[in-house]
């Protein structure tokens, strides 16, 4: 066991029952479930028989994983007072689990999404669960108001595309920067000598210096520096394809006190373009 | 119920957001309840739902930074609030609280690596199929998130850990 895996599954399962209300899921499931029902019976109208197994099925089985059993899962059953109000306070009125589905229903129809709803929370100022704004927001479209704005379109995929030359080279900066063995704490001393806000952009900074050969005004310490060469050697070990029995073997081989010890023997053997004596 | 809880705390976990996790699991719920001869017919429908959850939660295509640097000051406000306002000073729940903040800045590949590794309990080769890519490739997002994390420096990878 190690220490990080015990630090990370402690912040797991510190956070981990921060969960929404599973009445307010299920009462969603039932509405989207329905709308993509609706969909595919238009897509399918011809094959309506295997259509309605499906659904039938999915009403039957599907409860495993729904609170509620298979007699009550054609209906919203809420247990009373399980509207999601109770997570957090709210100066939006309690609602009943059927207006919550109808103003949902308006609301989500309107092509506005949760990133809208995290908008109208900072407008209207108010503390609530998303699902209740969404709902205000829902009840107001009803009442044939409008909202402060249009639904926003979703933006393109926001993830990093890695072919993006600008995103390579960033990643190549980010790899010198820990390579070189500095860390975090070097990090947040550049951004105060840099006037930068963000350690992070410190980072990029500070490597895009070192690969330029230039050096740093902060330098890492040296077990930092050792430790950064190791995970250099370590990176390169399983790249080539080996694994931690191949280490295990290699340990043996080389009379060494751990698979670590191999990991890193290894990799230092392969970055000098040497050959191992047992193949991945 | 508990299968429901328990999805759904899989899905903060990976989120790292209350509502993101709300979002996804009901899109896949509602999705799989759609389709539920063809996943109940496999061999293991709760697995196939978990990955259904994994695979929305990497291609979520909403805007993801504004709900990202929004949740992470929700998410501890709400926390402090679950505790009625009482601040716990233990050493292990303020590093928790820390670790839980820096987590949020990885990427969705790192942190999903993550998870899998030590919440789920997966070994690399299982993460590396789940998500799809090399085993290789699983050690290196792990390798990088916790540089990132700063946990790296206290490593101690023994020889039985695959790391």
């Amino acid at each position: 066991m190690t220490d990080h895996a015990d630090q990370l599954r402690e912040a797991f399962e510190t956070y981990e029952n921060q969960t929404p209300d599973p009445a307010a899921v299920f009462a969603r499931v039932q509405q989207l479930s329905a709308k993509y029902k609706r969909r595919r019976r238009g897509l399918k109208v011809a094959s309506g028989a295997a259509l309605a197994a499906v659904a039938v099925a999915g009403v039957v089985t599907l409860p495993n994983l729904l609170p509620g059993n298979a007699r009550n899962t054609s209906t919203v059953g809420f247990p009373a007072g399980a509207v999601p109000t109770s997570a957090a306070p709210s100066t939006i009125p309690s609602m009943s689990p059927a207006d919550l589905e109808r103003y949902w229903a308006a609301y989500f129809q309107a092509g506005y999404d949760y990133d809208d709803a995290v908008q109208l929370s900072a407008l209207w100022h108010v503390k609530a669960n998303i699902g209740n704004v969404k709902a205000e927001a829902g009840r107001r479209l009803l009442a044939g108001e409008t909202l402060p704005f249009p639904a926003t379109p979703n933006p393109p995929d926001p993830t990093s595309d890695p072919n993006d030359p600008a995103v390579k080279a960033e990643q190549a900066q980010l790899a010198a920067f820990f390579d070189n063995g500095y860390t975090w704490t070097e990090a947040e001393k550049l951004a105060k000598i840099w006037h930068l806000s963000d350690p992070s952009d410190a980072k990029v900074m500070a490597g895009k210096k070192l690969l330029a050969g230039e050096t740093l005004p902060v330098k890492p310490t040296p077990a930092n520096v050792a430790a950064a060469k190791q995970q250099k050697q370590v990176d390169a070990f399983f790249t080539k394809g080996y694994n931690v029995d191949d280490a295990i073997r290699l340990a043996k081989l080389w009379h060494l006190k751990d698979a670590w010890a191999a990991k890193v023997e290894g990799g230092k053997r392969i970055l000098a373009g040497q050959t191992l004596p047992i193949q991945p | 119920m508990a299968r429901l809880q328990s999805l759904l705390r899989y899905a903060v976990v990976l989120t790292g957001d209350r509502d993101l996790a709300q979002d996804v699991v009901q899109e896949v719920l509602a999705r799989a309840h759609s389709r539920w001869r063809r996943i109940s017919a496999s061999d293991s429908p709760e697995a196939y739902v978990r990955r259904m959850v994994l695979n929305e939660y990497l291609s979520w295509r909403r805007s993801w930074q504004f709900r990202h640097v929004h949740a992470v000051g929700e998410r501890l406000v709400d926390l402090d609030d679950a505790r009625g306002g009482v601040v716990d000073h233990a050493e292990g729940v303020v590093e928790a609280d820390a670790l839980w903040a820096r987590l949020s800045t990885l990427g969705r590949k790192q942190r999903a690596v993550l998870v899998l590794r030590y919440y789920e309990q997966l070994d690399d080769d299982q993460i590396a199929e789940l998500i799809g890519c090399a085993p290789a490739t699983v050690r290196s997002h792990a390798s990088r998130a916790l540089r990132t994390l700063r946990l790296s420096e206290r490593e101690r990878i023994h020889a039985e850990e695959k790391s």
